[in-house]
């Protein structure tokens, strides 16, 4: 089967453009190896630690004056956000591989970034609310909890990887007996590869949003025991805005760079291959994502404070 | 394909490939430790023992205080109960000290003693947890090296000491000259620690890259 789906690859045409393709690869290759990477990565880092700190500063400010440091703390939580979601979390590597693998259109890619942030922003102040506001949970146990929690997303990620995988072989298969029925004829006959679901798209989305951010559990834990809780749900809805921001331009440019794959490589004569190239990229993607999920569900092992 | 397209799109790739790539997620350290060395050596010239401050950053200081209030309701009762158990989360890992005297590793006594204070620093109340440690048997360092280190070996708490001034020896009638030995980690240990996500397994050791070392020469 795979023989005659390689055999069935013709090449059209190749554009000129394929050698930006290259240099792009070489560009990245070289400044990935460059002291200059590591220093641009270590100046995220510290930035990042940087708003870490600011924003716990910014909670006990509020909690003494509520009324003037009430606003300044959204503002941060937003800003922290919007550099948090710069560095890479899982979520941002199924987002990108999702899209990439499962075309949606530009308003699906923004509405997938958004709704990941904001079940994550819910799972976050659903859990600190439950676990210590209610039960009086320590901050510690509750970070445990949280983890464990975050278990349920990636075994929901693995699932559907696994889901999706599945369907692109049945798909596949089912589009290789088409084409051996009826030879070169059925064009008109094509499997129809589903692409836009949106009850999919929000089922990813809530996989990834069900491990909450550590920045928004540490500003409604904080802004709980100082009694100021309101304040922290409002900052950590605002952090979510900050992320679906950032998220959501890493969706738009994982959206472009899939059409601009697909426009410089257009290796494909017909149609028909075409979808089976969809087919493959789609059967990839999803086991990507079914090994991330994998790899996380391994990984899992939450570091607590090992003085207190 | 026009060319204003042309050109966003492989920007657009490029910088997807950053962020896929770059490892700065949420990174270790979680905690930060300033610390505060005192080296006790006699006029005999014998190190007795070392007392220590570990003063704990705002954030865990809020948290644990406040958690410590809704916990025993009496800060005195709270601070004292607190000290107890983090002294005794530390001491299988011999209080996160590594002392030696020419080389020859010196097995920590239990703190003779050890208190939890809630002090204020710039308006925010922080934690310090000050610990004395003196020598069962005292060893004569004249003409010795003694060296100290400090870590926690997760690297889950980095623990620095603000300026060489934080490291001072009492009594020193031996004139012994102290020095504060800031970590080199190398650049890919750096961006090793940067990467790791608060759920990694293994990441202990990494304390031990990042520590900063106390040496005295007598």
């Amino acid at each position: 089967m795979l023989t005659t789906i390689v055999a069935g690859f013709k090449i059209r045409e190749i554009k000129p453009r394929w050698w930006l393709l290259v240099v792009l690869c070489c560009v990245f290759i070289a400044l990935y190896n460059s002291h200059w990477w590591s220093g641009l990565v270590y100046y995220i880092a510290s930035t990042q630690l940087a708003f870490h700190k600011l924003l716990n500063v910014q909670v006990l400010q509020v909690a003494q004056q509520p009324e003037v440091y009430g606003f300044s703390l959204m503002a941060i939580s937003f800003v922290y956000g919007v550099f948090h979601a710069l560095g890479p979390g899982h979520g941002k590597a199924v987002i990108v591989s999702y899209l990439a693998s499962n075309p949606q259109s530009r308003l699906s890619s923004c509405l997938l970034a958004f709704s990941a942030a904001m079940f994550q922003a819910l799972t976050a102040i659903l859990l600190v609310t439950g676990l210590s506001v209610i039960l009086k949970y320590k901050y510690a146990d509750m970070a445990v909890s949280a983890s464990n929690f975050s278990l349920i997303g990636y075994g929901l990620l693995l699932a559907l990887g696994g889901f999706i995988a599945l369907r692109s072989v049945v798909q596949l298969f089912k589009s290789e007996k088409a084409h051996t029925r009826c030879g070169s004829c059925c064009s008109s006959a094509s499997v129809k590869v589903k692409e836009k679901s949106l009850s999919q798209l929000l089922l990813v989305a809530l996989a990834i949003g069900l491990r909450p951010c550590s920045g928004a559990l540490l500003i409604l834990v904080t802004s709980s025991l100082l009694g100021i809780y309101q304040f922290g749900v409002l900052g950590t809805l605002a952090m979510s805005l900050g992320t679906a921001l950032s998220t959501g331009m890493i969706a738009l440019a994982s959206q472009y760079a899939t059409a601009f794959l697909n426009k410089t490589l257009t290796l494909y004569s017909d149609h028909k291959q075409q979808k089976r190239y969809g087919l493959c990229i789609q059967l990839a993607g999803s086991i990507f994502i079914a090994l991330l999920a994998w790899a996380l569900i391994d990984a899992n092992n939450t570091l607590t404070n090992p003085i207190l | 394909m026009n060319y204003k397209k042309f050109y966003k799109t492989p920007i657009a790739s490029l910088g997807m490939a950053f962020l896929l790539c770059s490892n700065a997620a949420i990174a270790h350290p979680h905690n930060w430790i300033e610390l505060r060395t005192q080296i006790n050596i006699d006029e005999r010239g014998y190190l007795t023992g070392f007392s220590q401050h570990w003063s704990f950053d705002q954030f865990f200081s809020m948290i644990s205080y406040a958690e410590m209030m809704n916990e025993y309701h009496d800060e005195p009762l709270g601070l004292t109960s607190t000290a107890m158990k983090m002294v005794a989360n530390v001491a299988p890992d011999s209080y996160l000290s590594e002392l030696k005297v020419a080389g020859e590793v010196i097995a920590l006594p239990v703190p003779k003693g050890y208190t939890l204070e809630s002090v204020v620093v710039n308006g925010n109340p922080i934690l310090v947890l000050k610990m004395n440690f003196i020598l069962s048997e005292p060893r004569l360092v004249k003409g010795k090296k003694i060296t100290l280190k400090t870590f926690e070996p997760s690297y889950f708490i980095a623990m620095n000491y603000p300026s060489p001034e934080h490291v001072r020896i009492a009594g020193n009638a031996l004139h012994c000259t102290a020095q504060l030995i800031r970590a080199n980690p190398s650049e890919a240990l750096i961006d090793y620690a940067i990467s790791l996500d608060r759920s990694v397994k293994e990441t202990q050791g990494l304390g031990g890259d990042f520590a900063e070392r106390v040496t005295i020469q007598c």
